[in-house]
């Protein structure tokens, strides 16, 4: 009971911000936002997510994660081109061309291992500003720190987003691929129907934190 | 305790300082300085006026009929707004040579922070001394506060004597602040005038207040007042960090003589300066380019635009209107880049920043990464559906947006590696149970059969494929291979 009073709190205080302006007191109309869409408004409250952040996006198998990327990705103004890096083989691009992604921006890359994946990625942005995709599923080994560190200044530097795809086994127990520090937005995915998602912002610098919102994915 | 020292230096009335300062034979007269837009009106406002002006009854917020039916002999003359901002530049550019943490609030007005300057100053009052010093050359009245916040220092500034300094010591502020009318908390008139009837008429009677009930009847105003009158701050120091000049030099590995490689070189190097500004919030509207050519000889070019900017092309365009009409005297050896003064952006260009990001190009090779553009082709089986590379595109791609079978949704699908061998139970037509990996899951939905079958002349296969829903919400893409009698996993719906 004291719980939910609780949640219910943070939840009222997170939504009485000022008119134009984040959860953070910045003017709403100063920030460039990489990717906005009506989901995201409603989960954050503000139009979408700023360049330059790392999101990890994580669920147990068939939570919905796959599809609510390739619904972000689809939302990309043209001049991002997409680096999927994906470390098990599992992109499949009639799904991400179903889901409205151009395949012309976007580029695949199989990297040996996680240490060459995040090398990569740093390839990639030190010649443009991208949207990297690190497709984490499957691996079980933790991304090297430091690594992952120097690709968030550079993520910050080049205006670009960084996505990683995790999985959590079915009980919810998640390997940590991380680390904690890296992230300004993590979203926790469970799906309740075809369509039907509830993602949960597990952490977030952008504000919101804890909140839970069910979405039907278009 | 708070142990932070800022520093408040205030130019003496300044709008009517500047004015004196242009006009000095005016001093001994009475004297006002009023806002005008265009001519001067006579319904213009007053905004400042001299001690003598003061003596004749005139007094700010009168229109210039007004002050004049007061002091017939009053001099009003429009405010000169160009100068008091190239005179608070200047100021807070001296400033800047002082600390590095200086905050203009508004024309003629700065904070400075103390903090951490000791060896260079030895003590407060060296600071001061600096400060009047080196201030002291524009002739303008100033005075000096010294205070553990913000508003402390302010105070202590506007009860400073002219060309002197107040400084109130950590911990003594409360006292310092105590006898003090409202007047120097800058209230709104309707709490100004509610205070006043709860009796309380000084800062001292504020900070007695509890902060609670302050809160409770005034809101946010309330908690501010009551944090100001505690000798605290509500806004954040937020020092301006001095724009720097950007200086670049390049040493050519050979001489350039043509004018299109000179303009390349030139608008490379500075779209990588202005890029990283424009990171900054900031771009420029003036460059110098320096020239040394073979022969030791040194060529200057200006060049300066009517607004800031962030891109390089309207630089470019004056360089080669001006390359066209110089002549050099041998070719240029060196070229060295000078942006003097990098200046904020507005948000309309902050904005437009965004798009003049240097476009991607997808179709550009990532080197050494083995990056490439998947396509599509007419394959039915998912697993051949796709082609990594754009050289085996069908030339029927645009009629097959996607692969011609027939699953209900394959949003989202992630494919295998390699298809894994399962176990399917079946009753009654219906698919009942799915062993993987040695666990046993129920399967609670299924979509499906879908049959697909070819290539009869090389590698024919035969499948019907399912799409199930497991009892822990699993929702995996099935096929049951007619040829080997077997079922696989093919891929995951996430």
């Amino acid at each position: 009971m004291l719980n939910k009073e609780l949640q219910n709190r943070r939840l009222s205080s997170s939504l009485t911000k000022l008119p134009g302006r984040t959860t953070l007191g910045l003017p709403t109309d100063r920030i460039d936002y990489a990717i906005r869409s009506d989901i995201l408004a409603q989960l954050l409250n503000q139009p979408g997510i700023p360049v330059g952040q790392m999101i990890e996006l994580t669920g147990p198998p068939s939570s919905g994660k796959t599809s609510f990327l390739f619904y972000l990705l689809s939302l990309l103004p043209d001049r991002y081109a997409i680096a999927y890096i994906d470390l098990n083989g599992s992109f499949f691009p009639a799904a991400a061309v179903k889901s409205g992604i151009d395949l012309n921006r976007l580029w695949l890359i199989n990297p040996t291992d996680s240490s060459q994946a995040i090398r990569d990625a740093e390839k990639i942005l030190d010649q443009q500003s991208s949207v990297i995709v690190l497709d984490l599923v499957g691996t079980h080994t933790p991304l090297p720190h430091t690594l992952t560190h120097r690709l968030r200044i550079q993520t910050v530097r080049q205006r670009s987003l960084v996505f990683f795809l995790t999985e959590m086994s079915s009980h919810n127990r998640s390997v940590a691929l991380l680390p904690t520090s890296t992230v300004s937005l993590k979203l926790h995915l469970t799906r309740f129907g075809v369509r039907e998602v509830e993602i949960e912002i597990a952490k977030s610098r952008l504000g919101c934190e804890g909140r839970k919102q069910k979405v039907r994915l278009p | 305790m708070n142990t932070s020292r800022i520093v408040t230096i205030i130019i003496d009335n300044f709008s009517l300082s500047v004015l004196q300062h242009q006009h000095p034979e005016l001093k001994r007269q009475p004297m006002a300085a009023a806002v005008v837009e265009g001519e001067l009106a006579d319904t213009a406002a007053i905004i400042a006026i001299n001690e003598c002006a003061i003596r004749e009854g005139v007094t700010t917020g009168m229109t210039v009929t007004q002050a004049k039916g007061r002091c017939p002999d009053l001099v009003v003359h429009a405010r000169l707004i160009d100068i008091e901002q190239k005179i608070s530049a200047h100021f807070f550019e001296i400033l800047t040579t002082i600390s590095p943490f200086v905050e203009q609030c508004s024309d003629g007005f700065f904070y400075l922070a103390a903090d951490g300057l000791t060896r260079l100053y030895k003590n407060e009052q060296g600071l001061v001394e600096r400060i009047l010093f080196n201030l002291r050359s524009a002739g303008l009245p100033i005075r000096i506060g010294i205070g553990p916040s913000r508003f402390v220092s302010r105070v202590a500034a506007m009860r400073a004597e002219l060309n002197q300094s107040l400084m109130i010591e950590p911990g003594t502020e409360r006292r310092f602040l105590n006898n003090l009318s409202l007047d120097y908390l800058d209230l709104p008139d309707h709490l100004y005038e509610k205070l006043n009837i709860l009796g309380l008429k000084t800062i001292g009677q504020v900070a007695a207040m509890p902060i609670s009930e302050l809160t409770k009847r005034f809101s946010a105003d309330g908690r501010a007042v009551s944090t100001l009158a505690r000798g605290a701050d509500i806004d954040h120091f937020l020092p301006q960090h001095p724009p720097e000049k950007i200086s670049r030099r390049l040493i050519l590995d050979y001489s350039l003589t043509r004018l299109e490689s000179i303009r390349s070189i030139v608008r490379k190097t500075l779209s990588n300066q202005l890029d990283s500004l424009s990171q900054l919030g900031l771009g420029c509207s003036s460059l110098q380019l320096i020239f040394t050519l073979e022969n030791y000889q040194k060529k200057k070019i200006n060049l300066a635009l009517k607004e800031v900017t962030i891109t390089a092309s309207k630089f470019i365009r004056q360089l080669t209107d001006k390359l066209a009409t110089v002549e050099l005297s041998s070719p240029i050896n060196e070229i060295t880049l000078i942006i003097p003064e990098a200046k904020k952006l507005t948000s309309g260009q902050t904005e437009l920043s965004v798009f003049d990001l240097p476009a991607t190009k997808p179709g550009r090779p990532i080197e050494n990464i083995g990056a490439v553009t998947p396509r599509l082709n007419n394959s039915i089986l998912p697993e051949n559906s796709f082609t990594p590379d754009k050289l085996n595109v069908a030339q029927d791609e645009s009629t097959h947006p996607f692969p011609s079978y027939s699953l209900s949704d394959i949003s989202g699908l992630r494919l295998l590696k390699k298809s894994l061998p399962t176990e399917v139970t079946i009753k009654d037509g219906q698919l009942i149970t799915l062993t993987l990996q040695q666990r046993q899951y129920r399967i609670i939905r299924h979509g499906g059969p879908w049959r697909l079958s070819g290539h009869w002349w090389r590698n024919a296969f035969e499948r019907s494929y399912f799409e199930i829903e497991t009892d822990d919400r699993r929702h995996l893409l099935l096929y049951y291979d007619r040829t080997l009698s077997r079922w696989f996993l093919q891929g995951i719906y996430d």
